[in-house]
């Protein structure tokens, strides 16, 4: 369904990612971990072929198609969902224009009254204020209100596959465990695969990845089950790399 | 609400008293007098040259609102306050073809507050002038007067934005300044991630840019 092949990615001439691999089958849950400047933002940015990223060698692909160079918007029409550990603040521009042009432009258009109903059922499902809706794109939310509000948009737009960029980074416990029941409410209910990039517990034990990958130096050193994210969570990074003698063991790039 | 059609020659004017919707100036040479609280949802300048002249009786409050296209102008708005007058004008122009608009505002006597807000984009190759003068003639008291203009440089346009400030007076605050902006990479970004298109995504941009005066 998902395919990474021998991907290397550059920002400004450096080379970030060297020859990463990765495979992910419908409905299937993908824990990305790692020390900081392992990588991790990169595959997510480079799946939607940020501006800033060059893909320098190898191929992406989904759903049978390849989406190496394709256009962002294009990508994200196929059913990709993006979200960052800090969505940005859109001045002037409310959900209700974004996501009504984004569904007019999946073809999923819906009439006014249909779309401000399912946003406030989903409004309720995220505990938060029926005027989110039409509050400006994360304009003037605390952190973990932008988490909820880029829910918001999954909701709405029904995508298939997930790619989450450290979700839980600036939640409390609540809004972790909310964000977590969420992504596994929506996962039971679309069987929507999902890339998380994520160090924290609490979310790994409520969505049960079905493997976890270890990344060090812009490649995958290590695959496993869940456990191996306990282990890491336990012991850390640094001696999980010197007992896999893996070079350059805990060092940031 | 009513739709009022000015189209007076000079030395006739129109008198406005009540919240109006729209506003459209037809005439070269118009003169309005305002009263009480007049609020205007919407005016319409009209194509070629035109000088029109707005007069703030005492007490008045002006409040307008407006998206305006401007289409080949050449005007002038004179806005004269007297004394005790809130003058609210938020504009967001969309320009196209050349034009030059001069929005002046002339504090004549006491504790008037202006607030002049305008936000402008250019079609392509279009090419726009936009001068906005505050006069603060000699002697006056108490007055405010403020001025923020912002252009969103984005197409193959030219916008040239001129701010002017004329203080004759100790007894004052005034404030202007003009902000030019392109559409940032990280927005761009983020509503492409979306699955908006990246044309359609610039459109939704430059729109809530100018849909920012509104209420």
């Amino acid at each position: 369904m998902f395919e990474i092949k021998d991907l290397c990615v550059s920002i400004e001439e450096k080379e970030i990612l060297k020859d990463f691999n990765l495979s992910i089958k419908e409905g299937e849950i993908h824990v990305l971990m790692g020390p900081n400047g392992a990588g991790k933002s990169t595959i997510c940015k480079s799946i939607l072929n940020h501006p800033n990223y060059q893909i320098t060698k190898g191929s992406i692909f989904y759903q049978g198609k390849e989406i190496t160079h394709e256009k962002t918007a294009t990508i994200a029409k196929m059913g990709l969902y993006y979200i960052n550990q800090t969505p940005i603040e859109i001045e002037g521009i409310t959900n209700l224009e974004m996501l009504r042009t984004a569904l007019n432009e999946q073809q999923k258009e819906l009439n006014i009254f249909d779309f401000k109903k399912k946003c406030q059922e989903v409004c309720e499902k995220l505990n938060i204020p029926k005027s989110f809706i039409t509050r400006q794109v994360n304009v003037g939310m605390s952190g973990g209100e932008r988490k909820k509000n880029e829910l918001l948009g999954m909701w709405i737009l029904e995508p298939s596959f997930l790619l989450l960029d450290e979700i839980d980074s600036g939640l409390d416990i609540d809004a972790i465990k909310l964000v977590g029941k969420n992504l596994k409410e929506y996962h039971e209910k679309t069987n929507a695969s999902m890339l998380i990039v994520t160090h924290q517990k609490n979310l790994i034990d409520l969505l049960n990845p079905d493997y976890v990958h270890v990344m060090e130096h812009g490649q995958m050193v290590k695959t496993g089950s869940k456990q191996l994210a306990e282990d890491i969570l336990k012991n850390g990074f640094y001696e999980f790399l010197e007992a896999n003698m893996i070079s350059g063991s805990g060092q940031s790039e | 609400m009513e739709v009022v059609k000015v189209n007076k020659i000079v030395w006739n004017t129109e008198e406005l008293r009540e919240p109006i919707d729209t506003l459209e100036i037809k005439g070269k040479d118009t003169v309005i007098k305002f009263f009480h609280h007049v609020k205007i949802n919407e005016i319409i300048f009209p194509e070629g040259s035109f000088h029109t002249t707005w007069l703030l009786e005492e007490n008045s409050f002006l409040e307008i609102h407006s998206i305006i296209t401007c289409k080949e102008i050449k005007g002038s708005l004179e806005i004269c306050s007297t004394n005790h007058t809130n003058c609210n004008i938020h504009l967001g122009i969309n320009a196209v073809g050349q034009n030059e608009l001069e929005i002046q505002n002339k504090i004549e006597g006491n504790e008037n507050i202006t607030n002049l807000k305008v936000r402008v984009i250019g079609e392509e190759n279009s090419k726009t002038k936009i001068i906005t003068t505050g006069i603060l003639l000699k002697e006056t008291k108490e007055n405010t007067f403020l001025e923020d203009v912002k252009y969103l440089n984005e197409t193959e346009s030219i916008i040239e934005c001129h701010p002017k400030l004329i203080v004759d007076s100790n007894e004052v605050v005034a404030n202007h300044n003009v902000t030019i902006g392109s559409i940032s990479e990280s927005d761009l970004f983020y509503l492409e991630s979306k699955g908006i298109e990246t044309k359609n995504a610039k459109n939704l941009i430059r729109k809530c840019f100018l849909n920012s005066v509104l209420k």
